[in-house]
């Protein structure tokens, strides 16, 4: 059986069941659990706003020293630093799972996946690649970019349940306990740039550069979307897998995403109709009712006072450093 | 045929000698080309190269001396790196193997799973580390990912169109981007290569442990003669490189590799008998090397910013009473 599961607060419900209905089209007899960083009970959420897939709440997963985690992080650190306890969790409590797949929740599924699955009976690993072909400009997200924040996009990540793959994600997790944070300067770009050490440490780590996988604003420049007898073709090779739709809010809906700046929906005409379909998908499955509940895990905005005295202790300091650093 | 080939300045060219007389020993057959990324009027008078050279005026550069202003040696040296072997690169022969070796690069044995294991290969990479880090000490894997998790100092390229593409593209990003900048994704030449796997087609990562054993990893490779391939010394007996300031080996602990450094050392020192090499300043990069912080400097800084990350986000109520 193949588990597929996603990740997401209560605000992003629409956005989970929007891709659950397109695994529930494209790929029936796929098991899929929706993760949630949010406590249900606390929500109070009506019972006509429950999805009609599993929900798995984070502090139901065995998750040691998860209180620690929840103070060090922010909620976007939070939501992807629990990326592999739940895949740790599947492994271990859904024996009959032989895949586990991961998908970012504004992910949607057009194609029954079995090419994936082929390769899950290959590999242990699947990952995208944010870019299969170079960028030639230098707007956002550039190639530099990618380079501090990981060559590989964990929107998705597949992984065939063997000893090698379990090797992995227990390898990730020790990492993103203390360290999924955004810190460019130290290396460190969430649960996303670790996952380049993956194909070095790993054997049968699949690099798939399919052209319909993981389509998003990041591959566009290599990427043409046409729609031929209500299947959408990418660059007229390929049949569309899976498009993801990071940075893209129906509140803003000019906009490709709120994460780049290269492209206009002026100048990828091609790409509208993909956008039209998930903006309605997202409006039927109630995105406007969900977006209004706040998460239990967000940490009230902290106020830091005194920051003369702050500035008049620390400039000794920063005086010192700057002494020991240029000798 | 393997074309094997190093980039270095005129300080570096005794280990380029030593570096060229271990490929004879190895590959006997195959040739070996130095390019100099040096002013060679600067070489000592009279003495000459045994081993063909390509000369940095080759490369044509356009905007040399600007590119000399802004970086450090190391940074020229880098930027320049993907325009040698562009340059020899395309004197080859379809499917033959260049090999970019580092000048602080010794053999103690052939490269003979270039042609069998990696025969398909189109761009052969070593990692840094081929197993997770296990201790805290410096650096970590988050440093690692700040430098590339590959190696600029071994780069093997079997000559295929797909190889043309990368170094295409390779040697059109470096020139004006070899900072090291970590804070704005830049690594010399090297950071450039972790994209290399999603960019291009037949990409290996060469895991084999005997290979590229250095400073960085140490402490995961074989270091006995049947199992040790090739060695690079840098920052082993220079101070080049981002791992001189690594505190997770100590060459003391490595006799092995401690016998092997002596034996190198006193072949750089045949190679330059009067050091008249080894002290001469490197014409072009004119930005100072700031050295990186070791020892007691280095944990003292990391302790005041410690103090400071405090200091500016401890959580203090307005109203104490």
């Amino acid at each position: 059986m193949t588990l597929a599961f996603t990740i997401c607060s209560i605000n992003y419900l629409a956005q989970a069941r929007t891709l659950g209905d397109s695994l529930r089209q494209t790929n029936p007899d796929w098991h899929y659990v929706i993760g949630l960083v949010d406590k249900l009970d606390r929500a109070n959420l009506p019972s006509s706003l429950l999805p009609d897939y599993p929900l798995l709440e984070v502090d139901q997963i065995d998750i040691e020293n998860f209180t620690g985690m929840c103070d060090r992080y922010d909620i976007t650190e939070l939501n992807t630093a629990v990326k592999p306890f739940y895949i740790d969790y599947f492994f271990k409590h859904h024996p009959e799972a032989t895949e586990v797949i991961y998908f970012d929740p504004d992910i949607i599924v057009f194609q029954p996946l079995t090419h994936l699955k082929q390769h899950l009976s290959e590999y242990n690993m699947v990952l995208t690649p944010h870019i299969c072909q170079p960028i030639n400009d230098w707007l956002i997200p550039n190639e530099l970019n990618h380079l501090n924040t990981g060559t590989f996009n964990l929107g998705f990540i597949g992984l065939q349940k063997t000893e090698e793959s379990n090797r992995f994600v227990q390898w990730w997790k020790k990492r993103l306990v203390n360290e999924c944070r955004i810190d460019l300067c130290n290396g460190l770009f969430v649960d996303q740039h670790w996952v380049n050490f993956a194909p070095v440490y790993y054997d049968r780590v699949w690099i798939e550069k399919h052209p319909g996988y993981n389509a998003a604003y990041w591959n566009l420049h290599e990427r043409f979307f046409a729609e031929q007898n209500g299947i959408w073709r990418v660059n007229d090779t390929a049949d569309l897998q899976f498009f993801h739709y990071s940075g893209y809010g129906v509140h803003k809906p000019e906009e490709v995403s709120k994460y780049q700046n290269r492209f206009t929906f002026q100048d990828r005409p091609d790409i509208i109709p993909l956008f039209k379909h998930y903006h309605q998908q997202l409006l039927d499955n109630q995105n406007e009712t969900y977006r209004t509940y706040s998460c239990f895990y967000i940490k009230p905005p902290k106020t830091l006072y005194y920051q003369k005295v702050r500035r008049t202790l620390k400039s000794p300091l920063d005086a010192l450093i700057s002494v020991l650093e240029n000798r | 045929m393997i074309t094997f080939l190093t980039v270095c300045t005129i300080r570096q060219l005794p280990q380029a000698l030593a570096l060229g007389e271990s490929l004879q020993r190895h590959h006997p057959s195959d040739s070996f080309v130095l390019g100099l990324c040096d002013d060679p009027s600067h070489l000592p008078t009279g003495f000459t190269i045994p081993y063909p050279v390509i000369l940095l005026s080759a490369l044509l550069l356009p905007d040399q001396d600007q590119l000399s202003q802004q970086y450090t040696p190391a940074e020229f040296v880098a930027a320049c790196k993907p325009l040698f072997i562009k340059y020899l690169y395309s004197n080859q022969a379809e499917d033959t193997w260049l090999v970019y070796l580092d000048p602080s690069v010794y053999l103690y044995q052939p490269l003979t799973d270039l042609q069998s294991r990696y025969a398909d290969a189109t761009l052969l990479l070593t990692p840094h580390l081929l197993k997770p880090l296990t201790d805290n000490a410096f650096p970590d894997e988050k440093h690692v990912q700040n430098i590339g998790l590959y190696s600029s100092g071994c780069i093997g390229l079997r000559h295929t169109a797909e190889t043309t593409r990368f170094l295409n593209w390779w040697s059109s990003r470096v020139p004006e981007r070899a900072f090291a900048r970590p804070c704005e994704g830049m690594y010399t030449d090297q950071i450039w290569l972790v994209l290399t796997p999603g960019l291009f087609e037949s990409v290996t990562i060469a895991k084999n442990p005997g290979w590229h054993v250095g400073l960085w990893n140490l402490h995961e490779r074989p270091t006995d003669e049947n199992s040790l391939v090739f060695l690079n010394y840098k920052g082993i007996v220079d101070q080049e490189g981002y791992f001189q300031a690594q505190t997770r080996v100590k060459i003391s602990a490595y006799p092995a590799i401690q016998k092997l450094r002596n034996a190198y050392q006193s072949r750089l020192r045949q190679f330059d008998p009067g050091a008249n090499l080894g002290s001469t300043t490197p014409a072009y990069g004119l930005q100072p090397f700031k050295p990186p912080l070791k020892g007691w400097r280095k944990k003292t800084v990391e302790t005041l910013r410690e103090t400071v990350q405090f200091i500016e986000n401890v959580d203090i109520p307005r109203n104490m009473k």
